[in-house]
């Protein structure tokens, strides 16, 4: 049981809204029309039903009015132009590696070794104690070679 | 089958409508009270203009129906109804009219907002939407479908759909008076 008015021109004359000329003759066809005559009927009983609490609706549990398909693009192309931005300051932010600045420690070094100055501390130690580990490992080898 | 004189048309239709008239003043009565006997005066005459030569009786009922509901319809959109806000969990000012509110049909007018803020709350925004303009506001149709940019054909899709959740919500709740003629 199917109409094609039966959620279009019904519901326009049902809710007052059909050409005036036209409403007579929709009648004659809801009349002979199962699909329309039910529909007229549900959303009389809903009407009916919901009435008395109409004000309460309107109170209570609003939706906000969803985004029109009509604002999509222009929503899509701010989100575009933003995120262009975002990435144009990031790439002048950032320092490139040619133009990086120097680190103090590399300065240090290239200095120290200009200078001919060696051993800074600490590799000083560690230099010294992989000496003295060369030393007995040459003493262990020639006891092992006199066994 | 031979068309009827005027004469006789008349009083067939007449005839017909005495017949049918306490029965559908009944039926309207459940609706819109007081106004029950208005509207289906009212009833009577769209029908008598519009299907003057009804073919037979279940037909000719079946307009009426069809007509005083839709009457129905546009007289809630004009009066202003009694205004019955119950309390709710989360506090409604109670704004009963100055006749009095009937204990029971202000209980069961609390269970029809629960029952249809629940049903919409699971409804798309869209589809809510439209229902809530249509019963709360004065915008038609074709204002409801620009507000929503979308086809007037949508709207009223989206209309049909919340009014046929909410009338399966309701019914499953034993909330909507069937009223079959």
């Amino acid at each position: 049981m199917s109409c094609e008015h039966a959620e279009t021109t019904t519901l326009l004359w049902l809710y007052g809204e059909l050409d005036p000329e036209l409403q007579d003759e929709h009648l004659r066809h809801i009349g002979s029309c199962e699909a329309c005559t039910a529909v007229v009927a549900e959303h009389e009983q809903v009407v009916a039903a919901v009435a008395p609490i109409a004000p309460a609706l309107r109170q209570v549990g609003a939706t906000p009015t969803p985004i029109r398909p009509a604002n999509r693009p222009m929503l899509a192309a701010v989100f575009v132009l933003a995120a262009a931005a975002a990435a144009a300051a990031l790439v002048i932010l950032l320092p490139g590696p040619e133009s990086a600045a120097p680190l103090d420690t590399d300065v240090a070094v290239a200095l120290d070794t200009d200078l001919g100055v060696v051993d800074p501390p600490l590799f000083g130690e560690v230099d010294g104690d992989l000496q003295e580990l060369d030393w007995e490992l040459v003493d262990l080898t020639y006891d092992l070679g006199t066994l | 089958m031979t068309p009827e004189p005027p004469v006789q048309a008349l009083a067939s239709l007449d005839d017909r409508i005495q017949r049918n008239h306490r029965q559908l003043v009944a039926f309207l009565e459940r609706r819109v009270g007081a106004d029950a006997e208005e509207i289906a005066q009212e009833t009577w005459l769209r029908v008598a203009r519009a299907v003057p030569d009804c073919p037979d009786e279940d037909a000719f009922r079946g307009y009426a129906y069809t007509v005083a509901r839709r009457l129905v319809i546009d007289l809630y959109r004009r009066r202003s109804v009694r205004k019955i806000v119950v309390p709710l969990e989360g506090g409604l000012e109670r704004t009963a009219s100055d006749r009095g509110a009937d204990p029971h049909e202000s209980a069961s007018a609390g269970q029809i907002l629960a029952e249809v803020e629940r049903t919409l709350a699971a409804m798309k925004p869209e589809v809510a939407e439209v229902f809530r303009l249509r019963t709360t506001t004065d915008l038609s149709f074709k204002d409801i479908a620009a507000r929503q940019g979308c086809s007037l054909n949508t709207a009223l899709g989206r209309h049909h759909h919340a009014t046929k959740q909410i009338r399966k919500a309701l019914d499953a709740a034993g909330l909507v008076d069937g009223g079959s003629r």
